[in-house]
């Protein structure tokens, strides 16, 4: 298997794909597959570094980036590929003039990275705490009309954008005809179109690597309703900023608490439209929502704090996710052992319809505390992933598959970002091997 | 309630009232500060123990900003001065713009009295090397969230062998990636896991 792309025929590959979806579907229900399924994500630059590429041609040549993905992927015997996402995003952000990310090759100089550092987020206050009541008055109107603008500076024009109580009047065409006259919503437009075809141009380069992946007998990942937020994240890494959010804890918590309520709903209603942009479930992959989580860790908050501003439209968000036969899969980033006991009570409401995804917390104890409910995905370390050896990724594999696997319910994958970027061959491979010698459950 | 019991509580309403009080009765501002010290050893000592959490050492530094205003010309020639423990040069590495991990051990190092050097975010070895040479620090702290980390920080400890300054100093590491399995990865002393095993490290490695 290693070194190269393995040829088969299409029945060949067609069978191949089934069982790798059943096996890992099984072990979502919490029924034991015929093996422990391996289910890795991987962080944006692993394929990509793996290939020779550098980061800024990462950003910026997303053909590339898809033949990558396919060469470095097929060398490993997985269950489930991870998805390409925003390779060629570099364009984008130009595009737009993102400003909430650094990244390698950016055109504005001021946010751009060297070429050979990952994107990174820059988190800051882009609402004022003043704001919070015009947000949840009108939150699309708000958003739009100021936090756009202010984090793509190439769609300021929509500063200007006429209230839709226009719309009431006789002749409310002419507000929103003069809206779109103005030479600089007609550069912004000019924009938005070229980086609409960006778009189209990521997700056809998405659909190729999937078909191509598909006929190698390789499911890759399917994408569910996209991306899902704990809603206090929302607001701490893209409204207030992380210090902005902790702060309204004291000052301004009812207006917290409501935002993070109305951001849940919302997510849930434009994962409706999501779903059909993503193309829904699909028979030849497993959907699983990823859910990645920032300020909910041990150490950001106290437990009365989490269950005060935290967990409710995390929960919210999930249960309405579950509702609509999504399933979350939260990626508990650090350490939630202060928080096990939500966690599980949770899982024990909605038995087998989701899957949690954990860092730095002990799996093992996870699976004796709530193993019957969930389905535990992780957590091989970075750390032996970048930096082994082998043999240590080995027994830490082992380790995790002899404490998770009964009764299914065990997807074996890293513990951050899935396989990190620099993560070397030889570690991976020996992550792949383990799990095909030690978790068979039946022979 | 006193003024230390306020801050500690985090009543940012009643802090300024006091404070302004407190001036008009001519009182010294030294001893506003010092009270002002004692008040955030205690929050940092709150928050090893588990009682606070980030919410709170971000409202004491807000709280700790609005006193300084008010003090304002008064604290101008006032350093906040007394005995330090140690030195600690303190950084984010090479190619990582984080810096909530880092910040957070800066405070915990300040509320326990180390003299700490903070370089900020993104830093080249050469501008630790440069630093450990003038600040001469007896702790370097080097802080990653990214994956990458773990390469710059090995640059470094192998950059300062080379300069044979390696000797000089103990070096801690940590951050949200970061394990034990990368302190010999990377050729480090130890490996933090929280701001308070940071303390903790400095203090047993300063011997204070």
């Amino acid at each position: 298997m290693d070194g190269g792309i393995v040829k088969m025929t299409k029945i060949e590959a067609e069978q191949l794909l089934k069982e790798r979806v059943q096996r890992v579907r099984d072990a979502v229900a919490l029924k034991e597959p015929d093996r422990v399924p391996i289910t890795p994500f991987a962080d944006i630059f692993f394929a990509p570094l793996q290939a020779g590429m550098s980061h800024k041609d990462t950003m910026y040549k997303g053909r590339k980036v898809g033949n990558a993905s396919l060469k470095v992927f097929s060398r490993y015997d997985w269950d489930l590929y991870p998805y390409m996402v925003l390779s060629g995003l570099g364009k984008l952000n130009d595009l737009v003039g993102n400003r909430c990310m650094k990244w390698a090759g950016a055109a504005d100089p001021e946010y751009c990275l060297g070429d050979n550092q990952p994107y990174q987020y820059i988190e800051k206050e882009w609402m004022r705490a003043d704001e919070y009541e015009k947000l949840t008055t009108d939150m699309t109107g708000y958003l739009l009309r100021n936090i756009v603008p202010r984090q793509n500076s190439a769609l300021k024009a929509f500063e200007t954008l006429p209230q839709a109580s226009m719309f009431a009047s006789m002749m409310s065409f002419l507000g929103v005809t003069m809206f779109f006259m103005d030479r600089k919503v007609k550069k912004m437009l000019k924009n938005l179109k070229k980086s609409l075809r960006g778009m189209i141009g990521l997700f056809l380069g998405m659909r190729k690597y999937n078909k191509s992946m598909k006929k190698l007998g390789n499911p890759v990942a399917g994408m569910g309703a996209g991306i899902g937020m704990a809603p206090f994240d929302m607001v701490s890494d893209t409204l207030r900023g992380m210090r902005g959010a902790m702060i309204d804890m004291y000052r301004n918590p009812e207006e917290l608490k409501k935002t993070c309520d109305m951001l849940a709903e919302f997510q849930l209603e434009s994962m409706d439209a999501g779903g059909l942009f993503f193309g829904g479930s699909d028979e030849d992959t497993v959907s699983l929502s990823f859910i990645p989580l920032h300020r909910g860790a041990n150490g950001f908050m106290s437990n009365k704090q989490f269950e005060e501003f935290y967990w409710p439209g995390l929960t919210k968000t999930m249960e309405g996710m579950i509702k609509r036969d999504i399933i979350p899969m939260p990626f508990f980033e650090g350490r939630y052992s202060d928080r096990l006991e939500y966690l599980a009570e949770f899982a024990k409401k909605h038995k087998g319809k989701l899957v949690y995804w954990f860092h730095d917390t002990d799996i093992v104890k996870v699976k004796e505390l709530m193993g019957d409910y969930v389905c535990i995905r992780g957590n091989v370390p970075a750390s032996l992933l970048i930096g082994g050896p082998p043999k240590a990724v080995e027994e830490y594999v082992k380790k995790c598959i002899e404490g998770c696997m009964e009764g299914g319910g065990y997807l074996v994958d890293g513990g951050v970002s899935g396989i990190p970027n620099e993560a070397r061959h030889e570690n991976v491979q020996a992550m792949t091997d383990a799990v095909h010698k030690y978790g068979v459950y039946r022979k | 309630m006193d003024f230390i019991t306020e801050i500690v509580e985090l009543n940012e309403n009643n802090i300024n009232e006091l404070v302004k009080t407190r001036l008009q009765n001519n009182e010294d501002p030294l001893r506003i500060m010092d009270d002002v010290k004692e008040a955030m050893k205690i929050i940092g000592d709150k928050f090893s123990k588990k009682e606070y959490f980030l919410p709170e050492l971000i409202m004491s530094g807000e709280i700790l900003k609005q006193i300084f205003e008010e003090l304002g010309p008064k604290l101008k020639e006032l350093q906040i001065s007394g005995e330090k423990k140690g030195k600690v040069l303190l950084g984010t590495v090479a190619g990582d713009i984080h810096d909530i991990g880092k910040d957070v051990v800066k405070f915990m190092l300040d509320a326990n009295g180390f003299d700490v050097l903070d370089l900020g975010v993104d830093v080249p070895a050469d501008k630790f090397i440069e630093s450990l040479k003038e600040f001469k620090p007896k702790v370097l702290a080097l802080s990653g969230f990214l994956t990458l980390g773990y390469d710059s920080m090995k640059d470094i400890i192998e950059q300062l062998k080379k300069a044979g300054l390696r000797e000089d100093v103990k070096i801690m590491i940590g951050g949200g990636t970061v394990d034990e399995r990368i302190v010999e990865y990377v050729g480090a002393d130890a490996y933090g896991q929280s701001a308070v095993d940071a303390v903790n490290l400095a203090t047993k490695w300063m011997g204070v």
